[in-house]
């Protein structure tokens, strides 16, 4: 579904993203963990079209995207939830939904899919004409999650999901999405709290300083003490 | 009607064509002090259609309206990777370098023995046609509504539309919207047309129920106030700026309540509005409460 070949990412003299091959297939969970400053966040944005990549190559679906911008690449079904910017707080529930739903092309069919998408967020239901802003954390994050699904995504690219939120309501986010792979649908999970990243992926890469420095089932790298220790930030 | 209610009308009509062109900025999210000049260049160029070149009313709103458009399309295409105080400033200067160029601007022609046509700053007289053409000032004011009228129902069904939930999420946060597949810099220039022919055609209504034009009608406070209009009204839906010119206009200053403390009162409001209800009276959270109630079946689909 997604693949990533020696890819590079620089910030102007800076590079962010050193030479990271990476892949996620069809209905496939892959976390990607690290500390602050890894690049992780950068090579979402390179991946999402938001910032093009100095070197390297990265197909989706087959494709050369390498070069695509943005709204070209979500229109592949590729669907990225930057860190930070989760949601437009002055527009309401509904057509924060909507908007999600652009790709599809018609009204009816975001309607139609509006109506598939929101018996899974019952909490939304009664809250879809409110501003986003009116939400509680909690609820904001539903709506995010809620957002992405109405785009029909083949690959959903998440960063930082559970930033800012308790403990518990962390845990149910990371479970929507776990469950979002029972459609098809394949996840690159960007994730600081790798401990809960690793609970629900089914594969798991650690970047450090920009590259990729270990890669396999997400028990191995929770088992690798040293590799917790230096660069999860996780001491179990 | 009294001629005073039927001018009054009038009045609040025009006018809430350049709010709505203001407003239709606000909701993309791109602040305009530029919307008058689109006015002016409406004005303009129907006066001339119908008085230079003689050509029936309905076409010269047309040509108002379309002119309007470009001029508004061409500053949108220049400005359109330009945001915020960036955005407000250029558009501030297009107006002001439009409003200086019709006042240098002088274009004549003797029309039945008198000189008709732009003549600089000393305006633009003998916009007659409307009258010419059997219009009453009830009739003409009936005009003006049935377009305003038009204009909104239009807008509102565009708000409802896929490309309506794009401009407002480019409005709630462009880097957002784009990710979610849409393209910014077109959708905001599309917008910054639309806005210039709303306004273009105000315009021409404008200097047909008037006769007469000049470049300083369309300077920097018209701007101002198309936007405080919006803002007072609300960013919720495209009713917000037609009742914020009628508190403006139809309240304030035909009742002379105020006498000369009228602008006081004005800043006074949009200053408390801006605090207490920073996206107007009917903001997207009363809009949403009232689709709730109007349309319970709605409320879980």
């Amino acid at each position: 579904m997604l693949e990533l070949e020696h890819v590079t990412v620089r910030h102007g003299a800076t590079i962010a993203v050193r030479d990271v091959s990476l892949s996620v297939t069809a209905g496939e969970l892959v976390a990607l963990v690290g500390p602050n400053g890894a690049g992780k966040s950068s090579l979402a944005r390179a991946i999402a079209g938001a910032h093009r990549p100095a070197g390297g190559v990265i197909r989706f679906a087959g494709i050369d995207i390498t070069r695509l911008d943005a709204p070209a690449i979500s229109a592949l079904g590729l669907t990225h939830l930057p860190e930070g910017r989760p949601l437009a707080l002055t527009l309401t529930a509904r057509d924060n939904l909507l908007s999600g739903a652009y790709v599809l092309g018609s009204m009816a069919r975001a309607h139609e899919r509006l109506r598939e998408v929101l018996p899974m967020f019952p909490a939304l239901a009664t809250r879809l004409d409110q501003p986003a802003a009116l939400l509680s954390g909690g609820e904001r994050q539903w709506l995010v999650v809620a957002r992405a699904l109405m785009a029909r995504p083949r690959l959903l690219l998440i960063d930082e999901p559970t930033l800012g939120l308790g403990p518990r309501a962390a845990r149910e986010t990371l479970d929507v999405i776990a469950g979002l792979r029972a459609s098809g649908t394949a996840i690159l999970l960007i994730e600081q709290n790798a401990a809960l990243a690793l609970g629900v992926a089914d594969r798991a890469l650690a970047m450090s300083a920009g590259r990729i420095v270990a890669e396999g089932a997400p028990r191995s790298l929770l088992d690798d003490a040293g590799l917790a220790d230096r660069y999860l930030g996780e001491r179990r | 009607m009294s001629d005073f209610q039927i001018g009054l009308l009038s009045n609040v009509g025009m006018i809430a064509f350049v709010a709505l062109s203001a407003y239709l900025l606000l909701i993309s999210g791109s602040i305009s002090f530029g919307q008058q000049a689109y006015f002016g260049l409406g004005a303009y160029a129907a006066g001339i259609a119908t008085a230079l070149w003689e050509w029936p009313l309905a076409v010269a709103l047309g040509l108002g309206a379309l002119l309007g458009g470009v001029g508004g399309g061409l500053v949108g295409l220049l400005t359109r990777r330009l945001h915020g105080v960036y955005f407000a400033i250029a558009t501030l200067a297009f107006a002001e370098v439009t409003r200086v160029a019709l006042d240098l601007w002088r274009y004549q022609r003797a029309i039945g023995g008198e000189l008709l046509g732009p003549d600089g700053p000393n305006g633009f007289n003998g916009i007659r046609r409307a009258f010419e053409e059997g219009w009453t000032p009830q009739s003409f004011m009936i005009l003006i509504w049935t377009l305003l009228a038009a204009t909104l129902l239009a807008l509102m069904l565009f708000e409802r539309s896929r490309a309506g939930i794009a401009v407002r999420a480019t409005g709630g946060d462009p880097v957002l919207a784009s990710l979610l597949g849409t393209d910014v810099a077109r959708l905001r220039v599309a917008i910054a047309a639309a806005a210039g022919a709303i306004a273009g055609l105000g315009g021409g209504l404008y200097a047909h129920l008037n006769t007469y034009i000049e470049p300083r009608l369309f300077d920097v406070m018209l701007g101002v106030h198309a936007l405080a209009y919006g803002l007072i009204g609300g960013l919720g839906t495209a009713l917000g700026p037609l009742i914020g010119v009628m508190i403006d206009i139809g309240i304030l200053e035909s009742s002379r309540l105020f006498h000369g403390w009228r602008m006081v009162v004005f800043g006074g409001l949009v200053a408390l509005l801006l605090i207490w209800r920073p996206r107007g009276l009917l903001d997207e959270a009363t809009v949403g409460r009232l689709r709730a109630w109007f349309y319970p079946g709605t409320r879980h689909a």
